[in-house]
């Protein structure tokens, strides 16, 4: 296996900091903004399915919004007096629900609604945005409180549907929440230690739970009924585990340092991903991730920097913000929507048939490393944390990597192919 | 997961799971996509159609439009419209992408795929289409292949076509092209029909009448392709399997009748015909299970609440669902899974289920349940010592395969595509003249294709599911339906 040669950490220049990688093609990340806004160690960070929002959730209960494509900072609030451990946003991007220390979970909107809060508020009119000012703190109530886990929720995951919720708590055992009543629907009381990670399978047909027993069981929604369970042969705790949009295989990551794909079905390690010394986790659960790497001979439009269209899609996005949505409908919005959109991985997917993946996790040298999943070798190795990385999240078009330490650096990173 | 399931276990419900309370007077899962069955409409008596979800058994939209009873249910072919008629004389076409809240836009590939962006934001209501009617109307489909097409029956025993992408509207006449239309409207007897739908390609319109006919109509020429006799009383109800290749009819003698579809030359053969003879039930609903193996009535029983279910094949009657005593109205079976929903006249809706024993093997990996004892062959080198590099090295080679993580899967329902091509059967054994008559057939249904595909609507993303809106007043006493 190839790895590149280590560099030493904390080189904090924008322009270089990556500039080994692995043996590698294709597109490659360079750091282009730090940003820090949290009192504490960063845990979660999401990108909403369309692409327009980066969310960020500390240990120090708030949650803070920021631009994608500028790194701006659009606005925060605390949605926790303790610290939040997860963050899900539906996929569409309506609701943000967060996981919690303090043993439960919230959903706020993603983007609160003008206010007052009332179905008859008719947006205003669309010169007067104002501007959001970074400590115009909006208190928001949320809108359900979920409240069963006797200990800390660690992992939280909106269903593909938007309509249930799972959370994984340090109490051993995961809840299937009903959304809409805000109540609990299913309870998976079947791991012998804390629960890490829960994720849903593309149909929200089945979840995993991933817990530091070294298990990882999958669950039948509809009746709550463990479907199979499967174990790694040194029994490490998992640490995190995720399906892959095909559904048949799933990620884990174990406290051994290890990533592997199972295949659901027959229990088998289809492979074994590592990179001694370079990928690192022995002792908190970093994230590991599935994506399609961007194609650099894409859509023009994806690639390009921000056009005047993205502006005005940008100036959509404030006023939307501030309730006055609808009534700038730029054509950029309509264009940058379709290409950015849920159904873009899909689509793309769909007309090149084709079946590179790459996995991005998190390490504790504070290093991100990127494998190609076919022949597990490393492509690129982001250099810049200086603590470990806990917190990880790819943009729905692929070419921005946002990533988050804990303390004592805490702070979010954005890695973009240029 | 389809396949860590257990592969043999029933395929038919046996008792209610649970039960939703409604005014209902009919009920329909959505058939196609991704979620297939993850959603429930159901008209209301009081006009008021609901859509519940199949796995919160929670009511998650409320459409008002109606005055009065909803009897008939459509879902366009990706959910994102839902067809209600009334016998208010009105059909409505709802956008269920809409939330009753203008400022709640969910950003998903439905709402951006919307080709009238600009007419989206403006209407705040998930009504997008009234249609009027002379008469009340009991039943109203979608086109399988567009929802600006329309397939409405009047309870006067007209059968009318609707298209919305021109505002044209012809009552469909039981006319064979060529044949002398007749002139006299006494010889025309009045054919009253009485239910009609698309067959689920959208090739055909298959109506029924009051005297028993069964019609194939050509939906761009309208002309009447076929006739056959059915029953000698009145066809109340038409249904399709997922396939398209069987109906069920069910006639005012009170027997079912499956006949199977040739959907090229749209022959139909009669295979079975179904009767409780002991009590000589009418049928209020008739349907396949997802699979097609299983057909079901729903009895009209006064003092009953049963559903039959038969094997298809054998014709052998296999269960009597019995539920509470309130007479049956409607029912329909979930497109995938053992699950059938029906409707009592109480309004309330009971979801029938199978009951699945917990598979304690599930939870210790690499156990298996075993039948009986079976002898354990040991491998040659089970317990042969591997070189550690040599299992490193083999570990490696064993890992080297390309997998598709990618690619999400479609093996989900989706509605039959048109025939375009001859199938085997006509090329090898068929004479030159079978094989004029089955290309001239393909060449009427790839027309019919062509007039369907024109003007498409806005439904196109076909992973599309119903947004909820959290901020309406949650009532306690919306808690019905678990247990």
């Amino acid at each position: 296996m190839a790895i590149p040669p280590s560099s030493p950490i904390g080189i904090q220049s924008n322009a270089n900091a990556n500039a080994e990688a692995g043996p590698s093609s294709g597109p490659k990340y360079l750091l282009s903004q730090t940003l820090s806004a949290h009192n504490r160690a960063v845990t979660a960070l999401r990108f909403s399915n369309d692409g327009q929002t980066l969310v960020s959730a500390g240990a120090d209960g708030w949650l803070h919004y920021w631009k994608p494509d500028t790194g701006d900072y659009i606005r925060g609030f605390q949605a926790h007096k303790t610290g939040i451990n997860d963050i899900s946003i539906s996929p569409d991007s309506l609701y943000i629900s967060t996981a919690s220390d303090d043993s439960t979970s919230s959903i706020y909107y993603l983007h609160p609604p003008p206010a007052p809060l009332t179905s008859s508020s008719i947006p205003t009119s669309s010169s007067s945005p104002s501007s959001p000012s970074p400590n115009d703190e909006v208190r928001v109530a949320p809108l359900r409180t979920l409240i069963g886990h006797t200990a800390p929720v660690l992992s939280i995951a909106f269903s593909p549907k938007s309509n249930l919720l799972v959370t994984g708590s340090y109490d051993e055992s995961a809840i299937i929440w009903d959304v809409k009543k805000g109540k609990i629907l299913r309870n998976l009381p079947a791991h012998a230690d804390a629960i890490w990670c829960v994720a849903w399978d593309n149909e929200g047909a089945m979840v995993l739970t991933a817990s530091s027993d070294g298990l990882i069981r999958l669950w039948d929604v509809n009746t709550g009924q463990c479907l199979k369970t499967l174990d790694n042969d040194t029994n490490s705790p998992v640490s995190h585990a995720s399906f892959t949009p095909s559904s048949y295989f799933l990620l884990s990551s174990t406290l051994s340092s290890t990533l592997r794909i199972y295949n659901i079905h027959t229990s088998k390690v289809l492979k074994t991903i590592q990179a001694p010394g370079v990928y690192v986790t022995e002792k908190f659960p970093c994230p590991a991730l599935i994506f399609a790497p961007p194609d650099c001979s894409d859509n023009p439009s994806l690639s390009s920097p921000p056009s005047p269209d993205q502006d005005q899609m940008e100036v959509d996005q404030v006023n939307s913000v501030n309730g006055v949505n609808g009534h700038i409908q730029g054509q950029g919005q309509s264009s940058v929507m379709t290409s950015d959109g849920q159904g873009q991985g899909q689509r793309r997917q769909a007309t090149t048939g084709r079946k590179d993946a790459w996995i991005i996790a998190g390490s504790e040298n504070g290093k991100i490393v990127i494998w190609d999943l076919q022949s597990k070798s490393v492509m690129q190795v982001l250099e810049g944390h200086t603590s470990t990385v806990v917190a990880l999240a790819v943009h729905p078009s692929g070419r921005i990597v946002a990533s988050g330490s804990l303390e004592p650096e805490r702070s979010i990173k954005l890695w973009r192919v240029d | 997961m389809q396949q860590l399931l257990n592969p043999f276990a029933q395929k038919y419900p046996e008792a209610v799971d649970s039960t939703l309370s409604s005014q209902g007077v009919s009920i329909l899962f959505n058939p196609y996509g991704p979620f297939a069955g993850h959603y429930l409409a159901v008209g209301g008596n009081d006009g008021i159609v609901e859509i519940w979800d199949v796995e919160t058994r929670g009511m998650i939209r409320m459409l008002e439009g109606h005055v009065k009873a909803v009897g008939g249910l459509s879902w366009s072919r990706n959910n994102r419209y839902l067809l209600s008629c009334s016998l208010d004389a009105t059909a409505i076409i709802w956008d269920l992408s809409i939330l009753s809240h203008p400022y709640l836009q969910p950003k998903t590939p439905a709402t951006s795929s919307s080709s009238s962006s600009s007419s989206r934001p403006s209407s705040s209501s998930a009504r997008s289409h009234t249609i009027r009617f002379d008469a009340p109307v009991s039943t109203a489909v979608f086109h399988p292949r567009n929802s600006k097409i329309i397939l409405a029956t009047l309870t006067c025993g007209e059968v009318v076509l609707v298209d919305l992408r021109n505002g044209s509207r012809h009552t469909l006449e039981d006319v064979v092209e060529g044949e002398e239309a007749p002139d006299d409207i006494q010889s025309r007897k009045r054919v009253s029909m009485a239910c009609a739908v698309f067959s689920p390609c959208g090739s055909r319109i298959y109506t029924g009448t009051t005297n028993g006919m069964l019609l194939v109509i050509d939906p761009v020429s309208r002309f009447v392709l076929q006739r056959v006799r059915v029953a000698n009383s009145a066809l109340k109800q038409i249904r399709f399997d997922a396939s398209g290749y069987n109906i069920i009819t069910s006639a005012s003698d009170r027997a079912l009748r499956i006949l199977s579809v040739d959907p090229l030359t749209s022959t139909l053969t009669p295979l079975h015909r179904f009767q409780d003879l002991v009590n000589r039930t009418p049928w209020h609903a008739i349907g396949f299970s997802g699979d097609g193996e299983y057909v079901m009535g729903g009895a009209g029983h006064k003092m009953a609440h049963n559903v039959f279910i038969w094997d298809r094949e054998t014709t052998v009657l296999i269960k009597v669902l019995e539920g509470p005593k309130e007479p049956l109205i409607d029912c329909d079976w979930h497109p995938t899974r053992p699950v059938i929903a029906s409707v009592a006249t109480s309004g309330d809706v009971h979801i029938w289920q199978t009951s699945s024993p917990d598979n304690w093997a599930a939870f210790a990996p690499g156990f298996e349940e075993l039948e009986e004892n079976i002898e354990y062959d040991e491998r040659e080198d089970e317990f042969d010592i591997e070189d550690e590099t040599d299992l490193a090295r083999r570990k490696n080679l064993e890992e080297d395969l390309e997998i598709d993580v990618l690619n999400v899967p479609t093996d989900y329902p989706s509605a039959p595509e048109p025939i375009s091509v001859l199938p085997p059967a006509y090329l090898i054994s068929g004479s030159e003249e079978n094989k004029e008559e089955g290309e001239s057939c393909i060449r009427a249904i790839q027309a019919v294709r062509e007039w369907a595909d024109q003007g498409p609507d806005d439904d196109t993303w076909t992973g599309f599911w119903l947004s909820l809106d959290l901020d309406e007043e949650m009532g306690e006493d919306d808690e019905n339906g678990m247990d």
